[in-house]
């Protein structure tokens, strides 16, 4: 597997994770993971991507900067910074959803906003707006707080804007449609900023638009 | 009217919209804190006309004795703007479809919605 390095030191490396990769191993999950090529590496995950998602990810190469960098995700101190398209005309310009997420009652491979849940947190900001076959769609930056189970995802359909070709929770006729011309969910990790776990001094990574979401907003808006 | 209806009215408006924005966010109720315009108002060259012609029709409405309608326009549009300071944003916290608001919002809806059906009567 051919991973692009964003940014690699002695104590840590941020890869360009391609979407369709899986992140963590699991019984259900087929293929080699980001997991398997981190390990032959002797590194470790900090956190966690969706399978889809595309984007920056950190590895850490020692127990200490991998504890210390957990703690800065834990602790909420990690910038992250996503680009999505989703359906829908978004107002406000700028804002932040604030809902409890837990795991759906009705299908347990999905999340929802569920009363008494995990407190989760979100900002956006509209990048631009475009109409495609007289539908309207937005390309949104977002700011997730706090880091919960497809969060983004969940977020944005409570909103009323659910994710271009998601197939989770756009509906899957509406996400048939969407992979007509946009192949794969249009959900990007596009910058992270955290502290160096050994020197201390911020730690700046973007991780481009990949080629074939680039391609979505050059051909068709 | 009287300035104690005045103060009570106000009162109870502002009152209301603090008390159950307070409540919204201590108890994790889905909100959207929107750091926009209310009602997604940007700040375009529409938005202005339309907050011109708001102003000429409420000072209309304020010579023909109309205030209470004004009274929940203003302290409706206060509670929402105090919520910038102390929230950083406005909290919405009702929702319908995709529309998001609060109760401030229902009030400065009502003042209007009267304001204009007696909008021409004299």
């Amino acid at each position: 597997m051919t991973i692009p390095i964003l940014f690699e030191d002695k104590f840590l490396l941020v890869i360009d994770k391609p979407a369709g990769v899986v992140v963590n191993r699991s019984e259900t999950s087929g293929g080699e993971t980001i997991q398997e090529w981190a390990e032959s590496k002797m590194t470790n995950i900090v956190h966690r991507l969706d399978k889809e998602t595309s984007g920056c990810l950190i590895i850490a190469k020692s127990p200490e900067a991998f504890i210390e960098l957990q703690r800065q995700f834990k602790a909420r101190e990690v910038e992250k910074e996503y680009v999505a398209l989703v359906h829908g005309r978004v107002e406000p310009k700028e804002g932040i959803i604030r809902v409890p997420l837990a795991r759906s009652r009705y299908d347990r491979k999905k999340f929802a906003v569920v009363p008494g849940g995990r407190i989760s947190e979100t900002g956006f900001r509209i990048e631009s707006r475009f109409t495609f076959h007289g539908l309207p769609f937005t390309l949104l930056r977002l700011f997730p707080k706090t880091g919960r189970t497809h969060q983004i995802r969940v977020h944005l359909k409570y909103f009323g804007h659910p994710i271009v070709s998601d197939d989770t929770y756009a509906g899957k006729d509406r996400a048939r449609e969407d992979r007509i011309w946009c192949p794969r969910m249009f959900l990007h990790a596009a910058r992270l900023r955290f502290t160096h776990p050994e020197t201390k001094k911020k730690v700046d990574i973007s991780a481009p638009i990949p080629g074939n979401l680039q391609r979505v907003l050059t051909e068709f808006f | 009217m009287t300035a104690r209806l005045i103060l009570f009215v106000s009162c109870l408006v502002i009152l209301a919209d603090q008390v159950s924005k307070e409540i919204v966010t201590r108890w994790h109720v889905p909100q959207m804190v929107n750091q926009g315009f209310s009602f997604g108002l940007g700040a375009g060259i529409g938005t202005g006309v339309l907050l011109a012609l708001l102003s000429i029709v409420i000072l209309d409405s304020v010579k023909r004795g109309l205030r209470l309608p004004n009274l929940l326009i203003i302290s409706g549009g206060f509670s929402n703007v105090l919520d910038r300071f102390i929230h950083g944003g406005v909290i919405d916290w009702i929702r319908i479809s995709s529309l998001w608001f609060n109760f401030a919002d229902i009030s400065i809806t009502i003042g209007v919605v009267w304001i204009v059906m007696n909008t021409g009567k004299r």
